[in-house]
């Protein structure tokens, strides 16, 4: 290893190695990128506990069917089979808009931002599909207190990713008019960040709302 | 070497970002494609023990938590390139911590939600009790201290306001509810109606005197 590692440079960071003194580097756009990843995955950690007030709410709530049907007897399996490897599928194909950056790759970076943003279009709209099918069998969010911390929670989830999608087409056009800039970069790596968090939200979603719920 | 002590503040990694910087982009996909084929080994898995009857019922659900659990370190460790390294101590410290408060919420909640269900009995119970509490006391009256109590009305009437209501938690002499008398109230109207007669009275005796 030849390559002096301050910590700090990655390919997202700018060239500014080996000549420059540690304590400029702090000061320049590679220490910012840290600081503002940084800061980004504080506030991923607080959405994260905020989404546990959700799980936690759905878990005492989870028997208070209130006579109405049952978990197992609504969620399909199969659609949710659908939407968990949209998921992870976009949250590889996430991977490679960060590797495409890295890369300085305009039309591979883009590819992989068109990608991420069509799994998750898809995963959306399976969602609205389950929900508007549950609420037309009478079994809306306003049916039991189980419903209610069903719909808040998965809800809550789908609202993140379409904010994600929003934050996705925005990032696009950003990067199609700007090209990879410093700035850029950095929404790119906090994109990233959000989008695998998204995941790992999902991973608990799907495990304890649908397959427990099934398995009661 | 000597530069790596004199650094003043050390920042790290920035997090989602891998620390090894003569990595090719192939190698990083490579990591990202081994996060995705472990995920969806772990997915398939934690979906097969659910349809499929191969383990016990009851510990299907620890199964499919400890198949998250694992799932989750896998998309920390290839996706958010997480590691244990000391570039990366400010990210895993704030990990820690989130996780900490996670855990607090969640068991917390169950812990406190659990505890009150079972001081509260439903009202399903509490209409079973009764029952076998009216049979009781009819044997041996003023002995049993009653673990639950039928209120009803003592005077008939119409209810004016209930402070009450299933569920919730009242001391003994409390007041449940306030029935108003009809008959009592049309005598209070009629006592009224005579109270602004006299008044009207006076007034023209006092014009009639001055």
């Amino acid at each position: 290893m030849t390559v002096v590692n301050d910590g700090l440079s990655t390919n997202l960071t700018p060239v500014e190695h080996h000549h420059e003194r540690h304590d400029d580097a702090h000061h320049g756009a590679g220490a910012k990128l840290v600081i503002v990843g940084y800061g980004f995955w504080i506030f991923l950690l607080s959405d994260i506990v905020m989404f546990s007030a959700f799980f936690a709410a759905h878990a005492v709530l989870q028997d208070a069917t209130d006579g109405g049907p049952k978990g197992s007897e609504l969620l399909s399996i199969r659609n949710v089979a659908y939407e968990t490897a949209c998921l992870l599928l976009s949250s590889f194909t996430c991977g490679l808009i960060l590797v495409g950056a890295e890369a300085r790759r305009m039309a591979w970076t883009q590819a992989a931002l068109v990608a991420t943003g069509l799994l998750g279009l898809t995963f959306l709209v399976l969602e609205v599909r389950e929900f508007s099918e549950l609420i037309s069998q009478g079994a809306g969010p306003q049916r039991s207190a189980f419903l209610s911390s069903f719909f808040a929670l998965v809800g809550c989830h789908g609202a993140h990713v379409s904010v994600g999608l929003l934050w996705l087409g925005t990032m696009m056009a950003q990067l199609f008019v700007k090209g990879f800039r410093d700035d850029i970069l950095r929404r790119l790596l906090c994109f990233n960040l959000f989008w695998h968090m998204l995941d790992i939200v999902w991973v608990a979603v799907f495990t304890l709302v649908y397959l427990v719920g099934d398995a009661r | 070497m000597s530069q790596e002590h004199e650094k003043p503040v050390t920042l790290g990694v920035a997090p989602g970002l891998n620390d090894l910087v003569d990595q090719s982009s192939w190698q990083k996909i490579q990591t990202y494609f081994i996060g995705l084929v472990l995920s969806a080994i772990l997915t398939v898995a934690a979906f097969y023990f659910v349809q499929s009857k191969t383990i016990w019922g009851p510990s299907i659900p620890v199964a499919l938590t400890v198949l998250a659990v694992a799932q989750v370190g896998v998309h920390l460790a290839f996706f958010l390139h997480l590691t244990t390294g000391p570039d990366n101590v400010n990210n895993s410290l704030a990990l820690a911590f989130g996780t900490l408060v996670v855990a607090l919420v969640i068991c917390g909640t169950l812990w406190i939600m659990y505890n009150m269900d079972q001081n509260m009995p439903i009202m399903a119970h509490m209409n079973a009790k009764t029952h076998s509490l009216d049979q009781h006391q009819g044997g041996t009256p003023g002995i049993t201290k009653p673990v639950a109590a039928v209120v009803e009305a003592s005077v008939a009437g119409r209810v004016r306001s209930i402070s009450c209501d299933v569920g919730m938690r009242v001391t003994k002499g409390q007041i449940c509810a306030v029935i108003e008398v009809p008959e009592l109230d049309s005598e209070h109207v009629k006592a009224e109606k005579l109270q602004i007669e006299a008044m009207a009275r006076i007034q023209q005796e006092e014009i009639a005197l001055s």
